[in-house]
């Protein structure tokens, strides 16, 4: 939960809004945030989950006008 | 159901690889430290700590920190405690022996020992003893906690291992399906085996770019750059457009079996080029990965027995889910040739 708490504060953090921290948090937040530690993780992650969706919506696509293709054949 | 038990599989391994990737936590670290003298054999000096993840106000009572030189220790007269993650550290005027650089050892119970490599630059000339050295008591170097391990630069970016590096393990796994299905083919001249080895180099190339996307991301956030001048880097990408080049030539060919079979010898050469590239050159020259060009690989840091099953999970899972996309596509393709 703390964690999930931090990696909050650190998305926002990195958004640029306003937020009021103590100097020594700075410090941490600095380095993560200038190494966008964690930030990286989230990115790589939502990136490997929307390529592997974006290509089985694509494929589905595809089998659907087979499919429509295979119907209209039995038809005929 | 039981037919597909396969597919269940690695769903729940990449399942557990995804789960256990994000919720373990990271070990305790040292993530900077500042020291407050430029010269510090004139006199007293203190050192500013910033921990990441660690637990100083906890083990106060049991933190020691030494700065090392040459092997030689020398410890903080006083573990001034501020929270869990700041300390500041008092030290006695410390001359260097070896190189005018200092590495900073923190330890307690609860964290273990912390290590921060050449944390501390004097600029002292190396000539002089060093004034005090002083014997840490520490009991025991173990971490006695489930975390993986704490890396300079690195830091929460390591769980990046079970996200990126499987894409290349999906991409080799697939590429070696599709040889097979080209030495199949070249065995009987069965049709059938070509479209296999076909579909799976797409469905290769699409974790190949997903490999190459998310490695980018990785290095601009350690190495600091989208792309560097890297044996692998290069390796991959050349591997990248020979398998572009597989799926355009067997567009140029109009019969099927003739285009099979040169397709099929292409890849054995686009293959073992692969091997070359990505397995063999960059363990030759410098390169920035892990493994290779003497760099250890993450086997070799101490807490990967933490890592190796999450990532083990998330090779095996995506290799399965890789697999089985290309089987779906080739079940597609044989639909649509039955029909038309």
């Amino acid at each position: 939960m703390k964690k999930l708490a931090l990696l909050v504060i650190l998305l926002i953090s990195f958004t640029g809004t306003a937020f009021s921290q103590s100097s020594m948090d700075e410090e941490i937040f600095k380095t993560l945030r200038g190494n966008a530690s964690m930030n990286v993780v989230i990115v790589v992650a939502m990136l490997i989950l929307a390529g592997i969706f974006f290509y089985l919506f694509r494929l589905d696509r595809k089998l659907s006008k087979l499919e429509q293709e295979v119907n209209e054949g039995k038809k005929s | 159901m039981l037919r597909n038990w396969w597919k269940f599989l690695g769903v729940l391994l990449l399942a557990y690889s995804i789960y256990a990737g994000l919720a373990t936590p990271l070990a305790p670290g040292i993530i900077s430290a500042k020291s407050s003298a430029t010269y510090t054999s004139d006199s007293t000096f203190t050192v500013t700590v910033f921990g990441y993840n660690t637990r100083f106000q906890t083990e106060q009572s049991g933190l020691q920190a030494w700065l090392m030189n040459n092997d030689k220790p020398v410890c903080a007269t006083r573990v001034e405690v501020i929270d869990e993650t700041h300390a500041i550290l008092h030290f006695p005027p410390v001359a260097p022996i070896k190189d005018p650089l200092f590495t900073l050892k923190m330890h307690s119970a609860g964290d273990g020992l912390l290590v921060m490599e050449n944390a501390i630059w004097t600029a002292d000339t190396v000539t002089a003893g060093l004034t005090q050295v002083c014997q840490p008591k520490v009991a025991s170097e173990d971490q006695n906690y489930h975390a993986y391990p704490f890396r300079y630069i690195l830091y929460e970016s390591i769980r990046n291992l079970f996200l990126h590096v499987p894409m290349w393990f999906a991409m080799i796994a697939l590429l070696s399906w599709s040889l097979y299905n080209n030495f199949k083919y070249l065995r009987g001249f069965n049709i059938n085996y070509d479209h296999r080895a076909h579909e799976s180099v797409k469905v290769a190339l699409v974790f190949g770019m997903l490999g190459l996307i998310t490695g980018s991301l990785w290095a601009r956030s350690t190495w600091g750059a989208w792309w560097v001048d890297d044996t692998k880097l290069n390796g991959t990408a050349i591997t990248m457009l020979s398998y572009l080049a597989y799926l355009v030539l067997r567009n140029s060919i109009e019969d099927e079996q003739k285009r099979a079979r040169v397709s099929a010898i292409y890849s054995i050469f686009a293959y073992v080029m692969m091997l070359v590239l990505i397995g063999l050159l960059p363990r030759l020259n410098d390169s920035l990965h892990p493994g290779n060009g003497g760099n250890p690989a993450f086997s070799n840091y101490d807490l990967d027995n933490t890592m190796r099953p999450v990532f083990y999970a998330a090779v095996l899972g995506w290799i399965i889910v890789g697999i089985w996309i290309s089987g779906i596509r080739y079940r597609m393709r044989k639909l649509k040739e039955a029909h038309t």
